[in-house]
This record gives structure tokens, sequence and C-alpha cells, in this order.
């Protein structure tokens, strides 16, 4: 498995993707699809960005195409955060 | 690319607020809790004290983001604690985890999310909130 990299990470979704996202049980909760682009949380906002995001030490985001940043809180494969360039499906 | 993998994000932030630019709100001092934003924010437990410290260490160990629920009722998702730059399972962070502290700090607050880029711990008043008795401790019971 690749390991991302901020500048290349985009995450492609397409409608050829069998698979469903599991479900967290939670109020509300609502499954999305979209496409974004990893980042660097800190390096988005303050401009402070060492080489490859930090190296899996630092909170890393997605951009989506509207440029809106969003946080994910946890990640049903590795637990937090984001890992992975490659298709997803996310929930809100 | 390996089509058809699959990651499952909780994005519960997403519908938030329109997309918009960081908006640095500039210097502040903060006083609240350390908390785990996963538990809290989703009410998945309960997430506050001592019911839910242990739950809230393994969270922060797992890379979950940990968060400064202030007494301004907001949360603000930590970026930075001092000179460490680092936020994922960051030992310094975690050594701090349910306690009530007081920092000095920059926010910025981009789709609606508050985020927090400390640059002091000005009090740290431990764990103060004792909530176990009530809500046992959170998920695993007594």
């Amino acid at each position: 498995m690749k390991i991302l990299t901020c500048a290349l990470a985009l995450l492609f979704v397409t409608a050829t993707t069998a698979n469903a996202a599991e479900e967290w049980g939670l109020p509300n909760e609502k499954i999305v699809r979209f496409e974004a682009k990893v980042v660097d949380i800190l390096c988005e906002l303050t401009g402070d960005c060492p080489k490859a995001c930090g190296e899996g030490k630092r909170q890393l985001g997605l951009v989506n195409d509207e440029g809106k940043l969003i946080l994910p809180l946890k990640n049903s494969v590795i637990f937090a955060g984001l890992a992975a360039d490659r298709e997803f499906q996310a929930k809100q | 690319m390996k089509k058809g993998a699959i990651f499952a994000i909780a994005a519960l932030f997403a519908a938030m607020a329109a997309p918009a630019s960081a908006a640095k709100m500039g210097r502040v001092t903060l006083t609240g809790e350390i908390i785990d934003s996963w538990c809290y924010l989703t009410q998945i437990m309960y997430g506050e004290g001592t019911a839910h410290h242990q739950c809230a260490l393994w969270c922060a160990a797992g890379g979950i983001p940990v968060g400064l629920l202030a007494d301004d009722g907001k949360v603000y998702v930590i970026l930075k604690l001092g000179a460490d730059t680092t936020s994922v399972a960051n030992p310094a962070v975690m050594r701090i985890q349910t306690h009530r502290i007081t920092v000095n700090g920059d926010v910025y607050t981009r789709a609606g999310i508050n985020y927090l880029v400390i640059d002091k711990v000005v009090n740290d008043a431990g764990i103060v909130k004792l909530t176990h008795d009530e809500y046992g401790i959170q998920p695993f019971g007594k």
C-alpha cells in the first residue's frame, strides 16, 4: 500500500466502487462520497509545512473541490486519520 | 491505485459550514478540559472527565484528534503544543489528557471548525472532573 504524500494524495471516487462504507450507527449519520486532496492541517492553516506532511505525526485533513477543509475524526481501517491515496467512501 | 478499496471516515464536521478561507482569530487564552474529539463530538459515549479518561488515552494513542473543550463550550482541535508541531499520538498531549488546563495560543477557524495552536500551557490543574461514579468507566463499564 502506498503511503500518502500530501501533494499527490488525490482521493478518487468512482461509480465503479462496489463496496459500501461501514456505518458507525451514530445519530444523524449520513454516508457521503467526494473527491478531496489530503493536506497537513497545520501546514494548510499556518504555512508550517515539513516534508511529507510531518511523516505521519500530524493531523491530516481533506480539502474538497469547493475548497472546504474537512476534519476526519476516525478511520475504520487504521483507527484514525487518513493513510492512503486511494478511493474511499466517507460518512458525514 | 486499487479501485474498490474503501476507507470509512467519519467526517462529522463536513457539513457544518460553507467553504471558507482560514481565519486567524488571534491570540487567545483558553481554559478547559482536554478531550477525545471522536467520543465527545459523536456522543457515542460519555466523553468527559474520569469516566472517559482511559478511552481518551487509547483514542489519542490511535491518532484521533485531541481537542480542548473550553469554558466557552467550543471544541478547539489541538494542532501544536509548544515547540512540538506533531499532533498524532503525541506523548506530551497524552500526558495532559482529561486535564483542566489554561493555554496561550492562536486560534484558526475554517469551515466552522476551530483549530488551536498552543504556545504554552500556563496552568495545569490535573484531572478535576470526577465523572466515573456517575457514568462508570467508558466504554468498558465499572
